[in-house]
């Protein structure tokens, strides 16, 4: 037994490392003025200055956010109504609306983008704008995420029987769902969320066939910045992968505490 | 005259092509707590969520003091219910799940502040109202759901089979206290249960459910002691069922008749023959076996081939062995026609 343990042990660690050097030395070179043999020539944040001082970037990271969050609300609360649907009224839907959310996943992108594209860039007004069509499609990419995370979450609960000990109290269906069904899907949806989100926030290659000029989220920029200066593009990355794992801390921390807070609660008792 | 409280009449209930209820109709009066008892399968929780307006019935009525709700939806019947598996709302603690009701019906939160801790009191768990179903025992969640079926003063209490998750040593406690809340609120309840035990310890009223359909009804003591058929028989007590050829030649059985029930205790044992002036049957047999069940013991005999359980108070001195002649006396009133 031992020795498996060792052995995976070792394995884990080998491709921990295969992953996290290249992060790593990301990270470094960053703050690297030059770093042309072994180790760096000497430390500077000069790079990281000069993105925030870019009147650019706080704009770009504030768009990749706003067109993150947006396409997430909007797929949450489709997937949690087409959900409640078939849960309450149409259970013999659902083998549908499983087959239509998860269908995305066999949908690259990019295709997905090209088809959209070629469909609605030649209509005016609502469907022919350019971020309405980054934010549609956004929507497809990471349904299969959000649904499977309101799925499993459902999956825990007796939806049929809180309905129905709810209606019998005198709430309505839809109340009923909102405040007995909706606050048990918090985590599955939390999660699907984080990892949508961070989906969204790397996206280069649909935003740059569908938005291209018109909405320069933090990736456009930095791809564009790839070929001035490698240190930029690296302070760029770190910056960015702070600012998600800054989100997902702050999410789960609000999570842990508010469980904690019930946990108090009890042990107060 | 009073009228019935609640009033079934010839409820039917079909899934497709399969009829679930046949035909349904009972009544029940104010302030009786009835049983619904059956094995798994028979519908008797199908009445019970009919009741409930949970289902809808394909022919038939309920009247509801003297108010015809077929048709009316769960939440316009005024009807308190506690499922098999409580269904406690896990996100919320024990005081909010006991206050949704009220705060549905718009009570003024002063108002439902007192209510539910005036109820948490009555079903002892005043402690617990901080804590979240999933931090409460099964027996504590039980009462939880209790407490939330009954803080909205329903019309009628229906409990679906509301124990058979819980340890027999914290049923009987647990059947106690419900019979207690019960009787001091005087609300008509309907308990639904398979165990024909917890029907005779808790119940003023039993029907018994085969398939659908009423088998048979009465107040326990009416169903235990005289069942009229061989399914009421088997189900209710550890009848012997015999055919009634058995007894033919020894006493009048009705005609039509074609078995008899006897109760195991009106078999008198005893390794001393009987004074056959008493009257009734007499017969001898052979121990097969015997089994202790707590203060009394079940022996099975053989009577020329044919198996009779008896039963005697628990006496060390005069256990019988197997394989020993004994004599058996069976009074004739005791030997119940089966239909």
């Amino acid at each position: 037994m031992k020795r498996r343990n060792g052995a995976a042990c070792a394995v884990l660690i080998a491709v921990g490392l295969y992953l996290l050097i290249p992060v790593l030395c990301t990270f470094v070179y960053a703050f690297c003025t030059a770093w042309t043999d072994l180790l760096p020539r000497s430390f500077t944040l000069k790079f990281f200055l000069e993105i925030f001082e870019d009147p650019r970037f706080l704009p770009s990271i504030g768009r990749a956010l706003i067109i993150s969050v947006i396409p997430i609300l909007i797929t949450t609360c489709a997937v949690t109504l087409a959900l409640y649907v078939c849960t309450v009224y149409a259970p013999k839907l659902e083998r549908l609306v499983q087959t239509l959310c998860m269908a995305p996943y066999t949908i690259q992108g990019v295709i997905l983008a090209v088809a959209v594209l070629t469909m609605y860039s030649a209509q005016t007004g609502f469907l022919g704008n350019r971020i309405i069509m980054l934010s549609g499609v956004y929507c497809i990419c990471i349904m299969p995420h959000i649904y499977t995370g309101v799925r499993n979450s459902l999956n825990t609960v007796n939806v049929p029987r809180m309905l129905e000990a709810a209606e019998i109290l005198g709430a309505g269906k839809l109340y009923a769902f909102v405040r007995t069904i909706l606050p048990s899907l918090l985590s599955g949806v939390v999660i699907s969320a984080m990892m949508s989100l961070a989906g969204l926030i790397g996206d280069y290659v649909v935003i740059k066939i569908l938005a291209g000029s018109y909405w320069t989220t933090a990736m456009v920029l930095l791809m564009n910045s790839r070929s001035v200066e490698g240190q930029l593009s690296s302070a760029m990355i770190v910056v960015i992968f702070s600012i998600n794992l800054l989100i997902s801390f702050a999410v789960f921390t609000l999570r842990r505490h508010s469980q904690e807070k019930r946990s108090r609660v009890h042990s107060a008792k | 005259m009073s009228y019935p409280y609640i009033e079934i009449i010839n409820i039917h209930k079909s899934y497709g092509s399969f009829e679930a209820l046949k035909g349904v109709s009972l009544e029940i009066e104010r302030g009786s707590l009835v049983t619904l008892l059956g094995p798994s399968g028979c519908e008797k929780s199908t009445l019970l969520r009919c009741l409930a307006g949970l289902e809808t019935v394909t022919e038939g009525q309920i009247v509801l003091d003297a108010q015809d709700v077929t048709g009316f939806s769960p939440r316009e019947r005024n009807i308190g219910m506690v499922f098999q598996q409580y269904s406690l709302f896990p996100t919320m603690t024990v005081e909010k799940n006991v206050a949704f009701g009220l705060e549905v019906a718009h009570v003024p939160k002063k108002r439902i502040r007192e209510q539910v801790a005036e109820m948490l009191e009555i079903v002892g768990l005043g402690d617990f109202a901080r804590r979240y179903p999933a931090q409460l025992s099964g027996g504590q969640q039980q009462r939880a759901a209790l407490a939330r079926a009954l803080v909205t003063n329903p019309k009628v209490l229906l409990l679906d089979e509301p124990l058979s998750a819980i340890d027999a040593q914290l049923r009987k406690s647990l059947q106690s206290e419900i019979r207690r809340i019960q009787k001091e609120r005087g609300i008509t309840t309907i308990f639904v249960t398979h165990d024909q035990e917890e029907a005779m310890v808790m119940s003023d009223r039993i029907y018994l459910f085969n398939v659908g359909r009423i088998e048979q009804f009465g107040t326990p003591v009416e169903m235990y002691t005289h069942p009229t058929t061989k399914f009421a028989a088997s189900f209710i007590g550890s009848y012997n069922i015999l055919d009634a050829s058995f007894f033919s030649d020894r006493i009048a059985v009705p005609s039509g008749c074609t078995s008899v029930a006897i109760r195991p205790e009106a078999v008198h044992i005893s390794s001393v023959p009987f004074d056959h002036t008493q009257g009734g049957v007499y017969l001898e047999g052979v121990i097969r076996d015997s089994i202790p069940h707590g203060d009394v013991v079940r022996y099975s005999i053989d009577v020329g081939g044919t198996e009779l359980k008896g039963e005697i108070l628990f006496d060390n001195q005069a256990l019988l062995e197997n394989g020993q002649a004994v004599n058996l006396s069976i009074s004739a009133r005791d030997i119940l026609p089966l239909h």
